[in-house]
């Protein structure tokens, strides 16, 4: 039965779930109290020790399913087995070579990185150990280093080769296996170059390297699994500050002493002051239009916006959420009929807002004024989430400026990478200079410290 | 403590209270009982998270202790408190009596040994205030500890459940540290408002009850009501999953289901048609938007029935 149990949190953490060591402990002992050959006895155990997180329950039920009811443990046992052999044998492949570069790459791919780490940088020296087998020693490092990405270029043609050839594995994992091995070549390769680039194309990850990668993904290269992510995580992060905002409130309530009413409750304490009493602080409220492009280049990061704003709506006194292409629509009732998701999807569904239509800021703007010119107050925060690619026509600079000087603050939060902002067809440098803040708000960990900065 | 030998000891003395559980929560209720750890139920309002521990302590014949939690909820609501008022008055009457206590004392030191004796008096049991979770662990009988809507709490709070749930035990600084004398059932329940920390989680046996199959809630309604009409209970149950399909903001729960069965009888309904539906829609849904959809929808919600 221990063994049974182990294999299992095993096959969970391979996909892509956490097991604690005081799961399994609680496991192992819930294990001996129902009956091994009662299904649905032993599923309520595992899934009651095991899984934590209840939206992992869907993934937990599936794992179960094809453990014990298709039998894929012995066949996974092997499969587990039979690849990591096969990257082993690569390694041993590369070490077969015979010279420095073979070397250092085969110690690589084995897991030890400190050859190659010792060719990184700028300093001439080479101060390699690979002298007696390798005869590398006395070189110069940028040769070396040359001698290597040249190498890697040729490997990874070879290995996905390689990885083809491995009938012995599923397709699924000769595929997992190519992904791989091209991917620790393009990381060395990125290494010696250094210049080691944020990585944003996932399918090389394997499913437990992916969990952990998830917040610093730009919104556009998630996969459909992945957008489910972030919408828990934008959940998580909308708790952390409502959380952060009752102690921020607590704090704020514990230094303001009411000296009458301590006096006052004093009194039957024979004027002892016994229990202090502190002042309530008014809470500031503002108020908050959304204005989100949903053209299609914007859309995916708009659904994430809007899902952090309306979690943490309590701590606005309103908030309107407008869409656009080229004219501002309310979408507000939508939210008010629907649970999120659903309102989410309806409003970028709707016809009659232009889709497949050329964004128009300028002319989404004047609509705006034109149609809601009440919306804007004192205490407004406007926030406008669209990347500015504005198709080369007038952005009409004059409509934002109009909006800006009415509201408290305005605040870009632009999805596209700060490098392209300068570009021709952004027209983000035109608008600027009417924002209070331009933020690039393109991954996960971006809108969280936006978020952050927005409420507390 | 009536004796529970098997899981499906469980299902029955559950059944016995009303309750018709699932082999899966019968099973980790089972497990709770017999590792001693807390269960920690997560699901929608109104499907019986709250209800499994209250009945649990009527059938196994325990004292259920209930601390309902809230925002702002601390220790000296849900552990234990000092009795100040008390303390005071008795402060003033050492008032009065100190020359006598110290009258006789032959310098300083002495004086003070003599007041840091009263002093330990202050902090005693005589003086503790005990409070939901204090209660629990000092019983001399084993006793169902019900932590009801745990996620309302502050994330503070957590932190002091974590030394009750995990070693069943509390510490007052001024005392020491009391053990439990029988480690209590323990249900704390979750509606998911906010996510509850690792930690806590790790120290409980998870239990998500979700919305019930359709026999399992048709079976619910026969035990409440044992002279209902099957047809009745399978075309009531049918039209609650319909209902439970459409986009609406508030699922309608299990005591959404026995209320509306209930009102039904009491009209005497022979049969539900629209009419009858429009007639009760309030019991199901709480909002507007959801009962013009349901209503719009009737012909599927009463189609599927």
């Amino acid at each position: 039965m221990v063994s049974m149990v182990l294999k299992f949190a095993g096959y969970m953490r391979y996909n892509g779930l956490t097991v604690s060591t005081s799961a399994l402990h609680n496991t192992i002992s819930a294990m001996q109290w129902v009956n091994p050959l009662n299904r649905t006895q032993v599923y309520a155990a595992l899934e009651s020790c095991l899984v934590q997180n209840m939206t992992e329950r869907k993934k937990f039920r599936k794992i179960f399913q094809k453990f014990f009811e298709e039998q894929s443990l012995i066949e996974l046992e092997h499969e587990e087995v039979a690849y990591k052999m096969q990257v082993q044998e690569f390694a041993s492949q590369l070490r077969e070579e015979g010279d420095y570069v073979g070397k250092i790459l085969s110690d690589y791919m084995d897991g030890e990185v400190a050859g190659l780490l010792q060719n990184m940088g700028d300093n001439q020296t080479f101060r390699t150990v690979y002298d007696e087998t390798a005869s590398g020693i006395g070189m110069n490092k940028e040769k070396v280093r040359a001698d290597i990405i040249k190498r890697i270029d040729r490997l990874k043609d070879k290995a996905v080769d390689f990885a083809d050839a491995s009938f012995h594995l599923s397709r699924e994992k000769r595929e997992a296996l190519s992904d791989y091995l091209r991917q620790q070549l393009e990381d060395a390769r990125e290494l010696l170059k250094n210049n080691p680039r944020k990585r944003k194309l996932r399918n090389h990850l394997m499913p437990w390297e992916r969990q952990k990668a998830i917040s610093s993904i730009s919104f556009d290269k998630l996969t459909m699994e992945e957008q489910e992510k972030v919408k828990q995580e934008v959940e998580r992060i909308a708790q952390k500050l409502k959380d952060a905002l009752s102690r921020q409130k607590k704090k704020a309530r514990r230094g303001h002493l009411d000296v009458k009413n301590t006096i006052r409750h004093s009194m039957k304490f024979n004027g002892i002051p016994f229990n202090i009493k502190t002042r309530r602080p008014a809470r500031k409220k503002g108020k908050i239009i959304a204005l989100c492009d949903i053209s299609m280049s914007v859309a995916y990061a708009a659904q994430f916006t809007l899902l952090l704003l309306y979690r943490l709506q309590n701590r606005f006194s309103k908030i309107r959420s407008f869409v656009f292409i080229r004219n501002a629509y309310e979408i507000s009732d939508l939210f008010k009929k629907y649970p999120l998701e659903t309102a989410l999807k309806k409003a970028i569904k709707q016809h009659h807002i232009g889709m497949g239509q050329l964004t128009n800021y300028g002319a989404t703007f004047k609509s705006f004024l034109t149609n809601y010119p009440n919306a804007i107050t004192r205490d407004t925060t406007i926030l406008i989430l669209g990347d500015a690619l504005n198709n080369c026509v007038d952005p009409q600079v004059q409509y934002l400026k109009e909006m800006s000087d009415k509201a408290l603050r305005t605040i870009w939060l632009n999805p596209e990478e700060e490098k392209y902002w300068y570009t021709t067809s952004s027209a983000i440098k035109d608008y600027e200079p009417y924002c209070s803040q331009v933020v690039e708000c393109a991954t996960i960990d971006q809108l969280s410290d936006f978020a952050k900065n927005l409420v507390l | 403590m009536k004796k529970v030998e098997s899981v499906e000891d469980v299902t029955n003395i559950l059944a016995k209270q009303g309750y018709v559980s699932s082999e899966e929560i019968s099973t980790i209720v089972y497990l709770a009982i017999k590792m001693k750890r807390p269960i920690l139920v997560e699901g929608p309002a109104g499907v019986g998270k709250t209800e499994l521990a209250k009945s649990l302590s009527r059938a196994l014949a325990l004292e259920l202790i209930q601390l309902q939690c809230y925002e702002g909820l601390d220790e000296s609501k849900a552990i234990y408190e000092w009795e100040y008022a008390k303390q005071l008055l008795y402060t003033q009457i050492l008032k009065e009596k100190i020359n006598d206590v110290i009258g006789d004392s032959s310098d300083l030191n002495d004086s003070i040994k003599k007041l840091v004796g009263l002093e330990d008096a202050f902090f005693s049991d005589h003086f503790l205030l005990p409070r939901p979770l204090l209660k629990s662990i000092r019983s001399e009988k084993q006793t169902v500890l019900l932590i009801d809507e745990v996620d309302k709490s502050d994330p503070e709070f957590e932190a002091y459940l974590l030394e009750v749930l995990s070693s069943n035990e509390i510490t007052i600084p001024e005392i020491g540290t009391l053990q439990a004398k029988e480690i209590p059932i323990v249900f704390l329940t979750s509606n998911n408002v906010r996510d509850l920390s690792d930690a806590l989680k790790r120290r409980c046996l998870n239990l998500y009850v979700d919305f019930p199959t359709e026999e399992l809630e048709a079976q619910i309604v026969k035990s409440k009501f044992p002279h209902i009409r099957d047809e009745l209970v399978d075309k009531l149950v049918k039209a609650v999953h319909a209902i439970r399909e459409l986009e609406i903001k508030k699922k309608p729960s299990i005591s959404e289901t026995i209320d509306w069965a209930e009102s039904l009888l009491t009209l005497q309904v022979e049969d539900i048609t629209p009419k009858e539906l429009q007639q009760t829609l309030g019991i199901l849904s709480k909002y507007k938007t959801d009962m013009d959809q349901i209503m719009q929808n009737s012909d599927k919600v009463l189609g599927a029935a």
